[in-house]
């Protein structure tokens, strides 16, 4: 059997791609290296291209997007696998105009903030952990976003949302006080190019992320991999035999650490050491058990953001045969 | 033209592997992933198997390859002044508890464990220990893990031995057969048993940073090489490798631009605090700008008896890339 999968081009996603490790057996699986809003070797536009156009058979997933297709069509002709290929601390994502007068969290309250889109993942756990942990309440800021939603949103009329202008850059936007914070994986070229002109909200930003660690128990899940429904109907083995792929891949890539070489990062394996010592041997872990919490407390925040209707059980996002995990 | 190139699974390698920096016009390429004391998907040995002449180019040992290049001059292997493979000493030194060494001047002759001899890393840590703390390696014992890739002879006056095949240096560090051990990372038997030994710096970075100042590079541990015959029959091969590695190390930077990168939860501020601490890029190419390196390194390989007298950096190298 024939199978595609789409993938970031992540360390632990390497082995895919260079064939060490072994797919399913009877499987052959053509990886490709899709980007979301930057284009890798195979393109870009990850997640649509998953979802709505059903290009390949199997993909790395936003996770917020597809809680919401999931609360939207109960029948919908994708199913997730509990392995968890990106995640992210929400509060050393976040970047500020030093002179907007935001010096901690609650200062974010009332500001204009930008992201990606309302729906991206690290959005809604951002303003879901501002809301818990600082009660700074997403309703009271405006937001602004650099592209439109993957799923349609109705916010109602109360919030200021909406997408810039073709042509801005959010980056610009930021720096010259258009906006005054702005939540995103990486800061923006342009920003890469005057480093004096931002900063990140937190001065010890991983100290914040431990802190966050130590009180929630996890290292937040962003993307979800999920496969055709039909697919994994017809082959009951076969989620848990990319769940089981997805481990073994990781484990690969925790050992290229092994050689302090490994990266361009002169210190990776002290850093490899340190983080064990913060974060335990494993952050990335797969299974539904392990990432219940996690997943019910985002599909939390997926509703008070008015992105479902109602909450539901984490267990609706995965294919039956993995329900166990 | 088919040309096979073997390479360590580094993250600045990888494009090579999926086909994300361009081949020379003409070229096909094919990567092969092949370790050197850890086999890889396609095997181990590769500093041996370099030199049996497997592959037509290749990342090399520097130390074995400044010998073999003293023992002649007509090699049929030439140097591309790319250096895939880099490390500061005075973090890659690990101790036993007990042993009484607090300091590295403490290594005085101590029992010290190594790969080889003549393994880079050892031939670095030795030379820095005397150039920057005065411990005379001739004053240690050394203890190797395995064979020497080019026959040396460093004469009776030093303790030098292979360790019994079924011993495990690691193990032996822990029950102090050993004081200390210099290898790139813990043996599998110290990762197992972390308490049973500790690093010689208790903060290795700030070593490292110290090491960096004091001397202006991030030691370089490998090189790449091509065959003689077909350097000198396409005179611009080796510079289209060199070009190529670069390529594959500027895109292999751009990966960290995402802070969800690497396993490592924080990859993109360690990125951020590199560049603070060793500047933009410690990576670089070129012979004008890895001189400095490759002369004291040579220098070390003289003063441990390696090669009978130094010589220029310049002779590692195929003749088109002096000017680089």
């Amino acid at each position: 059997m024939d199978l595609t999968i789409a993938l970031n081009r992540y360390d632990r996603h390497v082995p895919f791609f260079n064939g060490t490790v072994e797919p399913p057996p009877g499987v052959t699986l053509t990886p490709f290296e899709i980007g979301e809003s930057v284009p890798f070797r195979d393109g870009t536009n990850r997640h649509p291209r998953i979802l709505k156009d059903l290009e390949f058979d199997i993909g790395e997933m936003s996770f917020s997007t597809f809680i919401m297709a999931v609360g939207r069509d109960p029948n919908l002709p994708l199913v997730g696998i509990p392995c968890f290929p990106r995640r992210f601390f929400s509060p050393g994502q976040i970047y500020v105009n030093p002179d907007a007068g935001i010096d901690t969290p609650a200062d974010l309250s009332g500001k204009r903030i930008g992201v990606h889109s309302f729906q991206t993942t690290l959005s809604v756990l951002a303003k879901g952990d501002l809301k818990l942990d600082h009660g700074v309440r997403w309703e009271d800021c405006s937001w602004h976003c650099m592209r439109g939603e993957i799923v349609d949103i109705d916010l109602g009329d109360d919030v200021e949302m909406g997408v810039i202008p073709d042509g801005k850059d959010i980056g610009v936007m930021l720096m010259e006080g258009e906006i005054d914070a702005l939540i995103s994986p990486q800061p923006r070229k342009s920003m890469l190019a005057e480093p004096d002109r931002y900063r990140r909200l937190h001065a010890d930003p991983v100290a914040e992320d431990i802190k966050y660690f130590k009180k929630h128990g996890f290292f937040p899940i962003m993307h979800i991999m999920v496969m055709k429904r039909e697919l994994a109907d017809a082959n009951p083995d076969l989620p848990r035999q990319i769940l089981d792929m997805h481990n073994r891949a990781k484990d690969l890539a925790y050992t290229f650490y092994d050689d302090s070489n490994y990266s361009l990062l002169a210190w990776s394996r002290n850093a490899l050491e340190e983080q064990r010592k913060v974060l335990g041997a494993d952050p990335w872990t797969s299974g539904l058990k392990a990432n219940k919490k996690n997943v019910q407390q985002f599909i939390g925040y997926s509703h008070d953001q008015r992105l479902i209707d109602a909450p539901y059980p984490a267990e609706n996002l995965f294919h039956d045969s993995v329900l166990d995990t | 033209m088919e040309l096979t190139i073997a390479l360590n699974r580094y993250d600045r390698f990888v494009p090579f592997f999926n086909d994300t920096v361009r081949p020379p016009d003409g070229v096909t390429l094919k990567p092969l992933e092949v370790g050197e004391s850890t086999p890889f998907r396609d095997g181990g040995e590769r500093h041996t198997r370099l030199f049996e002449g497997e592959w037509d180019i290749g990342e090399m040992g520097l130390a074995p390859f400044i010998i073999a290049v003293a023992n002649d001059p007509n090699l049929p292997l030439v140097g591309i002044p790319s250096f895939p493979r880099r490390f500061f000493s005075p973090g890659q030194i690990y101790i036993n508890p007990d042993a009484g060494i607090e300091k590295p001047e403490d290594l005085s002759g101590k029992k010290i464990g190594v790969h080889m001899f003549q393994t880079t890393l050892s031939v670095l840590a030795k030379g820095d220990l005397k150039a920057d703390h005065g411990v005379n390696w001739q004053d240690c014992e050394w203890y190797s893990m395995n064979p020497e890739v080019r026959p040396i002879d460093i004469g009776d006056d030093v303790v030098f031995q292979r360790i019994g095949k079924d011993k495990d240096i690691g193990i032996m560090l822990m029950e102090g057969e050993i004081d200390a051990l210099i290898s790139p990372q813990p043996r599998q038997s110290m990762l197992d048993n972390p308490d049973g030994y500790r690093r010689l710096h208790p903060d290795p970075i700030s070593e490292d940073v110290a090491y960096f100042k004091r001397h202006g590079y991030y030691p370089i541990m490998h090189l790449m090489v091509i065959r003689r015959e077909l350097a000198d029959a396409y005179p611009e091969l080796p510079r289209e490798i060199m070009r190529m590695c670069q390529e594959a190390q500027e895109l292999a930077y751009s990966y960290y631009d995402d802070s969800n990168y690497s396993l490592l939860a924080w990859s993109r501020n360690a990125l951020e605090e590199q560049r603070q601490r060793l500047g933009a890029d410690p990576w670089t190419s070129g012979l004008a700008a890895n001189r400095q390196n490759l002369e004291d390194f040579i220098g070390y390989a003289h003063d441990q008896r390696l090669i009978d007298a130094p010589y220029a950096a310049a002779n590692l190298f195929h003749a088109s890339l002096h000017d680089t």
